[in-house]
């Protein structure tokens, strides 16, 4: 039986581009198969969905390599995009993938483009909402719906389609973890159901490792590991820690022979050790490093073959990995920023006082009410004091009140009741552009920040906005040195809408900083990166509050809250209900607490980032080998 | 362009005959001259919109039109010379003449105003009714991908008005200070945000119509999409229309409802056959949103 999907040879050229966006990817997908592809921003993971579906070249231009098939068929050879049939595809943002108005027409859409006839429409329609849970919205309109909703409505539009394989490019990166696991769960069960072929795309392996039998790590256009789970935990810790998730790369730091891919796998680990006061083998010398073998070879080929069998998630990954050497480990980069993000973290936590003193008060809320002409109340009598120079996560649910408190902050919204103070000053009577300068908000969306030629003009705007001067060297000086800082020196005249996600965003920072605020409102800025991205992300936001600024972010990404945030605030129903240390905060509760804090629950307490874990581990190592 | 709840129930009616209702609501507005026929459709396609949940999106667009509403009756006040009832007169001025306000051409625009909230009522209840995506399909058949395209236009535009919305909020928080000023700098302050929903609004489109091109749009001929059902109540309901039609045109014909103005108002009522027709009027325009009300009823909302 031909493979559902193969790339023979395949290179791709996107139009006037130099270099290839893939390179010779030889490679093939069996019947039933679901396979994660991984890999960082701009690795090329998204211009192979879109060629295993056919939208490269046909839509997108450019020049082409090698073959694409489709059950041993040329994709290329379906004529009138009726490959649309057998490979369905779903894209990262629900928003821009819905081309009606009404929920039940957007599902009917793809059947009326390949002249299904009206009867089976009906029943295929009547099917799928029916199995995604969407009957009771069929007459809704799609704007009205949340972005789980609209993601839903996304999948079953392509799955009204009935194809045999489906490829997912990050379905739910723009997702709360809530909607996020229920479309994962929907795609799992189409599967294991129906047989379902899947390649998906993620960035977030923590929340897909354990669904997937096979992993595909991609690097600058070419694969560089191809093979079971078990043995991508191997790969990864050896030569992309950034790929890992955070539980696996908590045990690869420690230098634990035994690398978990899941927090269940980390689980019984840790128990195990923990309880049963077994040692752990720890690679504390260079000798032990050269005994390692790498079943991950670094020499960047496939080392393990695509079994298509699901016992990757089952099983506990029992890896051996190649430890660096001991020197080499002090020098690596991630370990080396776990730590010292950690040790900043623990000189903040000492300089914290209980009470804030007034002087250190940056906002104060006093039982502020908020309620929308249109709609009920949604800030219900909230109380919250941020203090100066420190890194605050806000977390809760969707429709918590999250947006509507930051609102409050940039002074786009005033209270109904209540007061807002910013620095002692009451806010009832600013306007947002009364404080632009002094507070810098960075919305979810990156683009909103971007409309002139190049990103030095976008910066001189905003400089302009607030009357800081834009000419002579001084401030040449300044602009030029925040964008080196994050890394963009070298886009200064590049149109900011060219740039990836990741530098987009940074570029809407850019034209943020250049105003000098001293207090930064982050929207979710977590999203649509990868891990590598975050990391850099946070590493700069921490060394912004070491100047002695403020970073207030809203977040659904515990793992970061937890790495990098001083000070957890979690928001429920327009009220603050819980704030504290993330150590505080991030243990005690279910859902709100990260991988490395469900992994250590009921062993150990207060274990919430990556170097707490580390620590603890090396801990144990250092007591039971004493 | 809501689409609440309360549409819900009319998706057990066909969207033809929901569509022929605010049509002949809106030809009516036009054709009939009468005060009291206006205003009898007024009071009754208003008790229609309370009835089908839409009155909360007329004060929506009414908060924006009456300026208009106001502005039609004083400039007609002001500018028609016509009538012979003279309310009040004041001095000649270059080029206007004599500024000169008469009982008729102020109760002409009285009516005007009339005829504009009767025509504002019939397109809300349209909306209120009938989702675009809907009234759409309607063409589908024929005309399936111009009504695709429209159908992405309607889509289009709640899109851009969240859009503009959210970018005006991040350009506030920039400093951008959109308030001040005359209207024409007021207007240019907010330059920016439309740089920015444009230059967005092309990225999204190139995204839609990837998007659309991966679930098979462009292949060729289509089908089209559509639970459209005939029940005894759409027959019941275009009934009513073709009897409502019917009356209108025995009006226009017999000039039971014709009226005049100038130079002095023609009394309202001439005696005859006026009231009889005038309350079959009335109950003929009630029986649609009835008979509408009545599957809301039915569907339990």
């Amino acid at each position: 039986m031909a493979p559902d999907l193969t790339l023979e040879q395949f290179t791709y050229y996107y139009p006037e581009a130099d270099v290839p966006t893939l390179d010779r990817l030889e490679w093939s997908v069996a019947r039933g198969e679901f396979v994660l592809l991984a890999g960082p921003s701009g690795c090329g993971k998204s211009t192979v969905l879109r060629a295993l579906n056919g939208l490269v070249p046909e839509f997108y231009g450019g020049r082409v390599g090698g073959r694409v098939l489709f059950r041993g068929r040329e994709v290329q050879a379906f004529p009138n995009r009726s490959i649309a049939k057998h490979v369905g595809l779903v894209f990262q943002d629900p928003e821009k993938q819905l081309v009606m108005s009404e929920v039940e027409r957007e599902i009917a859409f793809g059947l009326e483009n390949l002249g299904v006839a009206p009867s089976e429409m009906r029943r295929r329609v009547a099917e799928v909402m029916a199995f995604f849970d969407l009957t009771p919205l069929r007459h809704k309109r799609t704007v009205d719906l949340s972005g789980g909703e609209k993601q839903k409505v996304a999948l079953a539009s392509v799955m009204a389609l009935q194809p045999d394989v489906l490829l997912l490019d990050e379905p739910t990166s723009q997702l709360d973890p809530g909607a996020a696991q229920e479309i994962l769960d929907l795609i799992k069960r189409m599967n294991e159901e129906f047989g379902l072929t899947v390649v998906l795309v993620e960035q977030r392996l923590d929340r897909v490792a354990h669904l997937a039998d096979r992993i595909v790590a991609m690097h600058a256009g070419r694969i560089e590991y191809d093979g079971s789970p078990e043995g991508f935990a191997s790969f990864a810790a050896k030569d992309r820690r950034e790929l890992l998730p955070p539980v696996t790369k908590m045990f690869a730091e420690a230098g634990a022979t035994e690398v978990p891919l899941t927090v269940k796998q980390a689980r019984q680990l840790i128990a195990k050790h923990f309880e049963e006061k077994e040692t752990w083998s720890l690679s504390d010398t260079a000798s032990d490093s050269a005994s390692g073998t790498a079943s991950g070879t670094a020499s960047g080929t496939a080392s393990g073959t695509a079994s298509g069998t699901a016992s990757g998630a089952a099983k506990l990954a029992t890896v051996t990995v190649a430890h660096r050497s001991s020197d080499e480990a002090a020098t690596t980069s991630p370990q080396s920023h776990g730590l010292t993000r950690f040790f900043k973290k623990v000189k903040h936590l000492f300089r914290e006082p209980q009470e804030f003193a007034p002087d250190q008060i940056l906002y104060q809320l006093k039982d502020v009410r908020f309620h929308y002409k249109s709609g009920g109340e949604v800030l219900k009598g909230l109380n919250l004091t941020l203090p100066k120079g420190h890194f605050t996560s806000l977390l809760g649910a969707n429709g918590a009140g999250k947006s509507t408190l930051f609102r409050h902050l940039c002074a786009l919204f005033h209270p109904s009741s209540g007061r807002v103070t910013f620095d002692g000053e009451d806010l009832a009577n600013r306007e947002a552009a009364d404080l632009a300068g002094r507070v810098g908000y960075l919305s979810q969306n990156p683009s909103d920040y971007l409309f002139h030629e190049s990103l030095w003009e976008e910066c001189l705007f905003s400089r302009q906005l607030i009357d800081l001067p834009t000419q002579g060297e001084e401030a040449q000086r300044d602009i030029e040195q925040i964008l080196d800082r994050l890394g963009l020196l070298a886009y200064r005249d590049r149109n900011p809408r060219d740039l990836s996600g990741g530098e987009r965003q940074r570029a809407a920072l850019a034209t943020v900083l250049v105003q000098h605020p001293q207090v930064l409102l982050l929207d979710e800025p977590t999203r649509g990166l990868d891990s590598g991205q975050k990391d850099n992300l946070g590493d700069w936001l921490l060394d912004y509050v070491e100047q002695g600024n403020t970073v207030v972010l809203i977040t659904h990404d515990i793992e970061f809250a937890a790495e990098y945030a001083h000070r957890i605030v979690l928001v429920d129903d327009g009220v603050v209900v819980a704030e504290g240390t993330p150590q505080e905060m991030l243990t005690r509760g279910l859902f709100y607490s990260p991988q490395i804090g469900r992994a250590f629950r009921g062993v150990e307490d207060g274990v919430v980032t990556i170097a707490d874990g580390v620590e603890r581990l090396r801990a144990r190592q250092g007591g039971t080998s004493r | 362009m809501q689409n609440k709840v309360d549409q819900l129930f009319t998706y057990s009616l066909h969207a033809g005959s929901l569509l022929l209702y605010p049509l002949l609501l809106l030809i009516l507005a036009v054709l009939i001259p009468h005060p009291l026929f206006l205003l009898m459709q007024l009071v009754v396609t208003g008790v229609a919109l309370v009835l089908s949940g839409g009155g909360r999106s007329f004060k929506r667009l009414m908060q924006y039109l009456w300026p208009l509403l106001a502005l039609i009756v004083l400039i007609n006040a002001l500018i028609n010379k016509n009538g012979e009832t003279l309310l009040w007169s004041g001095p000649d001025l270059p080029w206007f003449g004599e500024l000169r306000i008469t009982w008729e051409a102020t109760l002409y625009g009285l009516v005007m105003v009339v005829r504009m909230l009767d025509v504002m009522i019939a397109s809300t209840l349209y909306m209120t009714w009938l989702s675009p995506d809907r009234a759409l399909s309607l063409a589908s058949k024929w005309a399936g991908r111009s009504a695709v395209t429209a159908m992405l236009t309607a889509r289009l535009v709640p899109y851009l008005g969240e859009q503009a919305a959210q970018v005006g909020d991040v350009m506030a928080t920039r400093g951008l200070r959109m308030g001040e000023g005359s209207l024409w700098q007021r207007l240019r302050a907010r330059q920016p945000i439309l740089n920015v929903v444009l230059v967005s609004s092309l990225e999204g489109s190139w995204q839609v119509a990837e998007a659309m091109e991966a679930r098979g749009y462009g292949q060729g001929k289509r089908t089209a999409y559509s639970r459209e059902r005939w029940t005894r109540t759409d027959a019941l309901l275009c009934l009513t229309v073709l009897l409502t039609v019917g009356l209108s045109i025995w009006l226009v014909v017999t000039e039971t409802a014709s009226y005049h103005y100038y130079p002095v108002l023609q009394p309202l009522a001439d005696g005859g056959s006026l009231g009889g027709s005038l309350v079959l009027y009335g109950v003929l325009l009630l029986v649609p949103p009835l008979l509408v009300r009545r599957r809301r009823f039915a569907h339990g909302t």
